[in-house]
């Protein structure tokens, strides 16, 4: 994720904003956790053995896209969780440095 | 003729209509889910109130992922279209295939009654030939129909193991693809350039006997609130759209600035009459015939049922988006024929129109009452000096005399610049905005007959020329241009 290279010294945000970035992207990624759960790798007999194959083939495909995404977007949340973490302990070492 | 005949084969049984349904609407609510996710992260998830590197690069990592999303939303939702145009021929074949069977029955019992009857009489025998014939046209039906069970499983084989459009534009070498083939990696590198994410929703440069339809959304088509859909006029084909991308562009990039969460399509999706072109030196006689289509309808009309269908499956993708159609010069007509054949569109916007056709302008039925209105102010500002000032000028004094327009509309930088009188619906559904322009100019190529197209989906945004370098991802999908 591009976001893990980014410098945390370079960081100057709100951590509040990060976290609720952080909790917008669990959102995220709990929809796409529901999607693929309605939408289970089925058995597609139904469709005959001519389509049959290539319709699990299509929807096969698709799932393994999905997952990749809802990986890519936990990472994400991690991400921000982690800068929300090191941006807190930026605002608190200043704050302990002006007493 | 004598005895009876046999029994046909009882005909193939047909894959479970109900079962494929089912799928159908499980993987729906799937790609429901994954809308929604979609838009949680481009309202929520995305760097708002802080700014720097960190936010840069979180607002990269969530257009990334947003756009991934999208992609996998086009492309369920392309799948799941074949399955249930899929679905209904069976729905149709299996009706179809319980009136032969009865029929056949029926035709069966009638020749078994004829069968002891005495051929001493004049009619017995004609009624006995004729109950025969009936017969063998019923069983030949039953063939046919077994024929178009198979043509119809064909058509979603191909539809499923279709590769998607990204992958068909990055494997396009052929030489004939070559003018289409440049000019949409030109869009798509016109949209890097710009940093509007772009998504081929369609590649297919074999469509329209080799005009070729190509359809880019410029800004994510599934989570937008605001849909446009430019659809130009003659002298069109995929190979000029780079050109019809300029256009779309520009809307975006108002839209854009605007904050407002929008989508704007260049769709070159039906065959827009050419003009004579000279190929190799010399005049293609397909140009002239298709250059004779512009005196007509034909090609509006059947680019109004491919408009119709495009929508249509838009709003599907994405139910809640407003839609704005713009149609330019031929594509206004284009539009209008939509209008009166079903479009689902909430506003129609005619630039530079020839007219909007015998079949559109007389319709009893049609849902469009033009009046009055500035709204085409939306579309564009003439550039100083073009014709279409002093009229755009007019269309701005109705605005101010009628008031009705009580937003202030952006002026965006259209290459089409707008002018001149403006017409609005009243409050049907899809409202009209009609008002001339000066034509673009554009490149051309070879064109000729109308084929009969349906969107396919996929996505593509390559990566900004300024941007940092990113992982290569190769999915089956053939999203790999990230």
């Amino acid at each position: 994720m591009e976001i893990l290279h980014t410098d945390p010294d370079q960081i100057a945000v709100p951590f509040a904003e990060l976290a609720a970035a952080a909790r917008a992207w669990d959102d995220a990624g709990r929809q796409i956790n529901e999607g693929l759960g309605v939408t289970p790798a089925q058995d597609t007999s139904c469709c005959g053995p001519q389509v049959g194959p290539v319709l699990a083939a299509r929807l096969a495909r698709w799932r393994r896209d999905v997952t990749g995404i809802n990986s890519a977007v936990g990472d994400q949340a991690d991400a921000l969780r982690a800068c929300a973490a090191a941006s807190a302990m930026a605002d608190a070492d200043v704050a302990r440095r002006f007493g | 003729m004598t005895g009876l005949p046999g029994h046909p084969a009882p005909p193939p049984a047909l894959p479970e209509i109900e079962a494929i349904d089912a799928l159908v609407h499980h993987w729906q609510r799937g790609i429901d889910q994954l809308v929604s996710a979609d838009v949680t992260i481009r309202t929520r998830g995305v760097a708002t109130g802080w700014a720097g590197p960190a936010a840069t690069a979180a607002t990269r990592a969530g257009d990334s992922r947003s756009h991934d999303l999208a992609a996998a939303v086009l492309n369920g939702t392309a799948a799941i279209r074949s399955l249930e145009e899929w679905s209904g021929h069976l729905a149709q074949l299996r009706a179809e295939r319980d009136d032969l069977l009865i029929r056949i029955d029926a035709a069966g019992a009638e020749l078994a009654r004829l069968a002891p009857m005495p051929d001493n009489t004049f009619a017995s025998p004609v009624l006995r030939t004729r109950a025969w014939q009936q017969h063998r046209d019923l069983c030949a039906d039953l063939t046919s129909w077994q024929a178009r069970v198979s043509k119809a499983e064909s058509g979603v084989i191909d539809a499923l193991a279709a590769p998607d459009p990204v992958d068909a534009l990055e494997n396009d070498s052929a030489p004939r693809h070559q003018a289409a083939a440049e000019s949409t990696r030109r869009a798509l590198a016109e949209a890097a350039a710009a940093r509007i994410p772009a998504y081929l929703l369609s590649y297919e440069p074999d469509a329209f006997g080799g005009d070729g339809e190509v359809v880019i959304a410029f800004g994510d088509p599934v989570a937008a609130s605001h849909t446009g859909v430019v659809v130009p006029g003659i002298t069109n084909d995929a190979a000029t759209i780079d050109v019809q991308s300029l256009g779309a562009l520009s809307i975006e990039a108002a839209a854009t600035a605007r904050s407002t969460r929008a989508c704007t399509i260049a769709w070159m999706g039906y065959d827009a009459p050419s003009h004579p072109a000279l190929h190799g030196g010399r005049l293609d006689p397909r140009e002239l015939r298709d250059l004779l289509r512009t005196t007509g309808e034909g090609a509006a009309e059947d680019g109004g049922h491919e408009l119709v269908d495009f929508v249509a499956e838009t709003r599907a993708a994405n139910p809640h988006t407003d839609v704005t159609v713009i149609g330019h010069s031929y594509g206004s007509t284009t539009a209008a024929h939509a209008a009166i054949d079903g479009l689902t569109a909430d506003r129609l916007v005619l630039l530079g129109s020839p007219g909007l056709g015998d079949g559109v302008d007389r319709s009893p039925t049609s849902a469009c009452r033009l009046v009055p209105s500035s709204s085409a102010r939306l579309i564009g500002t003439p550039s100083p000096g073009s014709a279409g000032r002093t009229a755009s000028r007019d269309a701005r004094s109705r605005h101010t005399e009628s008031g009705w327009a009580t937003t202030p509309r952006r002026q965006t930088s259209v290459p089409a610049a707008s002018a001149g009188r403006a017409v609005r619906a009243s409050t049907s559904t899809p409202s009209i905005s009609w008002c001339s322009t000066t034509t673009p100019t554009s490149r051309r190529t070879a064109r000729s007959p109308t084929t009969s197209r349906r969107w396919s989906s996929a996505s593509n945004r390559p990566p900004s020329p300024d941007a940092p370098p990113r992982a290569t991802h190769s999915s089956a999908s053939g999203l790999s241009t990230k």
